[in-house]
């Protein structure tokens, strides 16, 4: 679980870097004065792309959330299992010692 | 003399027999002549010399026109310029056209930005060797809500079940017991959570789409349909949070949980301790 989230890392951190790109890009469109291609007509269709877009950030983020509570999830199993591991060792350590007591 | 009138009367009547006959034999030609004499008669017509209606029929139409031409057309003549200057304005200034297709084109832009990475999302990330763990692994991985109910076995398989009550406490087998439900639920939920960000991803996919086609009158009202999606993205958001604030919450308690029971086995270890030094 540790690597798969440091894979998801690499991979979070590459689309970080598009969705800048993404964002310089339509801020160029619409806040440029040199580009003279954005217009009051033209800036709906430009929104709704953006707001495509954000949905789409969203779910990116998601998946990263998706993959931090997997994480902490494996954790407190992980923690959970020694608990049982313990709880079991002490078991044995009893019926040891009784087996043990009990030979002598 | 009363014979003569009796005479009289019988000649007339047999007169108007004879009328009656012709007139029933020759209808048509009758017919016809009647129609010929209508058109051929001579009617009443107005002369050469005016009548003081059309003088005064003439007058009103001649005001009428100055009327239209100068003051109506005038009027007219100014708003089909102010509408001209409007129309130029929409098209150069607010509609142009450049404008229109550079956002249509930006919207495919934004397009290929996202296919990019979804690609870099779908790079397999599983590295898990055992067989358990594999399972496991492709189960939380599989971004597949039917996966779900696999998960119980297969975490069962890798972190083991709540210890049998003779080899725990009561205390410690509702602890193990809470903490793995909470883990198997975070478990379950992040699978829940990848299928609804790939709706999401379908959803933005569908209204970059219908942007690309749409109409800059039109845009507006796809842009309201991404906002909705957009407030149930950020409302997946927060629930996948509250998640995480979850798991978290049951970590923090498991601490203190440890240190309650731990102070408690102190306890009963000194007490235990104690006893067995009064048996020496």
């Amino acid at each position: 679980m540790a690597q798969d989230n440091l894979m998801m890392l690499k991979e979070s951190d590459q689309a970080q870097d598009l969705q800048l790109q993404l964002a310089n890009q339509i801020e160029s469109l619409v806040a440029n004065p040199n580009i003279n291609i954005s217009a009051p007509g033209s800036s709906s269709l430009i929104t709704a792309a953006a707001v495509a877009g954000e949905i789409r950030s969203q779910a990116v983020t998601q998946r990263m959330l998706a993959g931090w509570l997997r994480q902490e999830a494996a954790r407190v199993a992980h923690e959970n299992a020694i608990r049982k591991r313990n709880a079991a060792y002490s078991s044995q350590l009893q019926t040891d010692m009784t087996n043990v007591l009990q030979h002598k | 003399m009363r014979d003569r009138i009796k005479h009289g009367m019988n000649g007339v009547n047999a007169g108007a027999a004879r009328i009656c006959r012709w007139s029933h034999r020759h209808a048509v030609l009758l017919a016809l002549a009647l129609l010929l004499s209508t058109i051929a008669l001579p009617r009443k017509v107005q002369g050469q010399a005016p009548s003081p209606c059309c003088a005064l029929l003439a007058e009103g139409l001649g005001t009428i026109n100055v009327t239209l031409g100068s003051v109506i057309a005038g009027g007219l003549q100014a708003i089909n310029t102010i509408l001209n200057n409007t129309n130029n304005f929409l098209q150069t200034t607010v509609w142009p056209p450049q404008a229109i297709a550079q956002a249509l084109g930006m919207s495919g832009q934004v397009q290929g930005f996202y296919a990019q990475i979804e690609r870099i999302l779908q790079i397999p990330i599983a590295t898990a060797t055992l067989p358990n763990p594999r399972q496991l692994e492709s189960t939380l991985m599989s971004q597949n809500p039917g996966q779900i109910p696999n998960t119980t076995g297969n975490y069962a398989n890798v972190y083991n079940v709540v210890p049998a009550p003779q080899n725990a406490s009561p205390a410690v087998r509702d602890l193990i017991d809470m903490t793995d439900a909470v883990a198997q639920d975070a478990m379950e939920r992040s699978i829940a959570i990848d299928a609804i960000a790939d709706q999401e991803l379908s959803a933005a996919d569908q209204i970059n789409t219908n942007v690309q086609s749409a109409a800059p009158g039109t845009a507006p009202m796809i842009e309201a349909e991404a906002d909705a999606w957009l407030i149930r993205a950020n409302a997946y958001t927060q629930s996948a949070l509250a998640d995480l604030m979850r798991v978290r919450a049951i970590d923090l308690a498991n601490n203190g949980a440890n240190l309650k029971l731990g102070s408690g086995w102190a306890v009963l270890t000194q007490q235990n301790v104690t006893t067995t030094l009064q048996h020496k």
